[in-house]
């Protein structure tokens, strides 16, 4: 294997290509899990946002449109989400494992109806989500490969991750989200409508999802085909139990998850076949959990 | 009187809520098919003669509903004991994959081959199951996330072997993914000719049963039903077990030995899940064939039936056979009005939805308490009365 500098720089960039997704679901996440809302239907909107952000690029050759498509459905799904955990007190497990299953459902529903097949659609015709390039940095050998190929919404994921460190722990929103996650009857005893903060902030964050749908089905190549998601919505979820709920936590550990996906595709051409290689993102985020409760359960004891 | 209105209202509580939210979706579904210019009635119609309409559709729909059983009793074991595990299906994709290898490669007679696939599917689904619990006790990672991630590793490893290592001798089509099939011998065998004496034949009975032909693992499947009810109604784990669902703490408090309730639960629901993988390669399959349990999603629908049920295992069953009937209904459908089949995995999810929330529950007690509070401001005005009087 070629170990140049440049060969680092290209797993770096797809390390922050595949890290991207996971780290917009698992902001979703933060919020949800900061406001006691137990949300395992991750997966589920994820992948009803990457498809009708699609469908909408497919037919309206709107990026823009497609992109608010994506937003809303990551916004509707988590409000069915919210509503019904925190409204008709349903069993958080089964309203996710729900929503996921009727995702599944209904994407391969209306892939068949519209396009006749039950695999993979793509247009080469199709313009995906529009690629930054920093005028500077373009030109740079291995800087410039590192930073290459990433689109509008990779940076802004960088930049929300920020952004909601800065809603969470600086604001009185924040507070009051959070001060629910923790003790909710104590905050509903300080005035704050507990069920109308949950069922507001998880749904603004669904947006978070959205955009991550597009990245998958409009980032780096067009297309969409059955199940596209890939267990994202679990790893991000695992990947917010690594830290716990914090939006700058949340830069490392999907971080940790974009580089496992991008080792599996680097060793593509070894002697691992491509199934074992599938296996990688999901051992890691098994191993990467059972390490860091382990560590922590340790520490604590001390 | 009053012990029966007692019954009634417990039955109507079981029945009532399931057969809303079924209702419900069924609905939403006929929504879909009208939005998709298809005729709602003659859908539904062709639906329900695909899933039970005569002999050989009740066949294959009780044939389909087998591994759903399974995968149902196995999530009715752990669910009801509080560990919300959903790693059935990966449990199930061992359970099926070594039983196959065991029958096809071990020497020896049909029936030897069977019962050692059958204990080795048995063994390998505990193993899986015990891993989830093992990294839930020792590592703290949640049922959840372990499970889940199991079941995916489960499929690439089970592609792996038999793409690589298993691959079936005899295949000479490079494209099939699958392990070599089994001998007649080492297949379960197929129960049919019901009602089909003389006297019988010619009757409605006898005509409907004409060409019903339903492999072992079915009624083998029954019969976990009714050992698993013993188990969890009747014996002392049983007892354990709910309280450790409905309180671990009150569990641990009354000396429950949670370490080894934890991984007798696993073992058991992961001996279920995996002789579900078994029976389906014993029954219909007669080999592993690549994606054959994750493609087709049976731990997942058998999971809907055993929350359709609340986890009674005889409830599972029924809701298993009828999630079955949707399925194979479903594929009539698709065969003769063009509607993929994939509408009922939505169908479930809405059914899934619904049951969460109790839907029955809430309106009743909503007018209950409305009642109640009328009542009550109807004595505090009546007594108001009185005093000024």
């Amino acid at each position: 294997m070629n170990l140049s500098l440049n060969y680092l720089a290209s797993v770096f960039n797809s390390t922050l290509r595949y890290m991207t997704p996971i780290l917009l679901v698992c902001l979703c996440a933060g919020v949800c899990s900061k406001a006691r809302v137990f949300n395992i239907g991750l997966e589920g909107t994820l992948l009803m946002s990457a498809f009708f952000a699609f469908l909408t690029q497919y037919f309206t050759r709107n990026i823009v449109l497609a992109v608010l498509v994506g937003m809303i459905t990551g916004m509707a799904g988590t409000f069915i989400i919210a509503f019904f955990i925190v409204k008709l007190n349903g069993e958080p497990m089964i309203v996710g494992m729900a929503v996921n299953k009727f995702a599944q459902g209904l994407t391969t529903f209306l892939l068949q109806m519209i396009f006749h097949t039950k695999g993979t659609v793509s247009d080469t015709s199709m313009k995906g989500l529009t690629k930054v390039t920093i005028p500077g940095i373009k030109d740079i050998p291995v800087i410039g490969t590192m930073f290459g190929n990433l689109t509008v919404v990779d940076y802004l994921a960088f930049a929300l991750s920020i952004i909601m460190f800065i809603v969470m722990y600086r604001t009185v929103i924040g507070f009051r989200i959070r001060c629910i996650g923790i003790n909710p009857e104590a905050a509903s005893s300080l005035g704050i409508r507990v069920p109308t903060y949950q069922i507001i902030s998880t749904t603004l964050s669904g947006s978070f999802i959205g955009l991550a749908g597009c990245l998958l089905s409009l980032g780096s190549v067009t297309m969409f085909m059955q199940n596209i998601s890939a267990a994202r919505g679990y790893v991000a979820l695992a990947a917010n139990n690594l830290c716990f709920g914090h939006p700058i936590g949340a830069l490392a550990s999907s971080a940790l998850f974009g580089f496992t996906t991008a080792l599996a595709q680097v060793l593509q051409n070894s002697a691992l076949k491509q199934q074992l290689l599938n296996c990688i993102p999901y051992i890691s985020t098994i191993l990467a959990m059972a390490v860091f409760n382990y560590a922590n359960a340790r520490k604590r004891r001390k | 009187m009053n012990k029966f209105k007692k019954f009634g209202s417990k039955f109507l509580e079981a029945l009532g809520q399931p057969f809303v939210a079924i209702l419900i979706s069924l609905g939403i579904g006929a929504i879909i098919i009208g939005l998709s210019g298809k005729d709602i009635l003659a859908s539904y119609g062709v639906m329900l003669k695909g899933a039970f309409g005569d002999g050989y559709y009740l066949s294959a729909t009780l044939q389909r509903s087998t591994a759903l059983i399974m995968g149902g009793l196995a999530v009715c074991i752990a669910w009801r004991s509080g560990y919300e595990a959903m790693g059935g299906e990966g449990q199930m994709i061992f359970g099926a994959l070594v039983s196959a290898l065991i029958s096809y490669y071990m020497p020896g007679p049909g029936v030897l081959k069977i019962l050692v696939g059958l204990a080795g599917a048995s063994l390998v689904g505990a193993v899986y199951s015990v891993l989830s619990g093992w990294l839930w006790e020792k590592f703290n990672v949640t049922f959840i996330i372990s499970t889940l991630m199991l079941n995916y590793i489960a499929n690439y490893i089970a592609s792996y072997l038999t793409t690589y290592i298993v691959k079936d001798p005899q295949s000479r089509d490079i494209n099939s993914i699958q392990t070599g099939k089994l001998i007649e011998e080492a297949r379960f065998g197929k129960v049919g000719g019901l009602f089909q004496s003389e006297g019988l034949k010619n009757t409605p009975l006898g005509l409907y049963f004409k060409d019903f032909n339903v492999h072992w693992g079915f009624f083998f499947s029954l019969i976990c039903a009714v050992l698993v009810y013993i188990l969890l109604k009747k014996t002392k784990f049983g007892y354990q077990s709910k309280m450790n669902g409905l309180n671990s703490r009150f569990a641990l408090y009354g000396g429950i030995n949670a370490h080894r309730m934890l991984y007798l639960v696993m073992i058991l629901s992961g001996i279920a899940a995996g002789l579900g993988g078994a029976f389906e390669v014993y029954g219909s399959k007669y080999r592993y064939i690549d994606q054959m349990i994750f493609s087709t999603g049976y731990a997942w629908s058998g999971m809907v039936g055993a929350l359709l049920a609340n986890f009674d295992p005889f409830g599972t069953v029924l809701a298993c056979i009828l999630l079955a009937g949707l399925n194979t209904g479903g594929s009539a459908m698709q065969r003769s009005a063009g509607i993929p089949v994939e509408t009922v995995n939505m169908l479930e999810g809405i059914i899934m939805l619904l049951m969460s929330v109790k839907l029955l529950h809430l309106i009743v007690i909503r007018h209950k308490v409305r009642r109640e509070d009328r009542k009550k401001t109807e004595e505090l005005i009546k007594n108001g009365k009185e005093a000024e009087a």
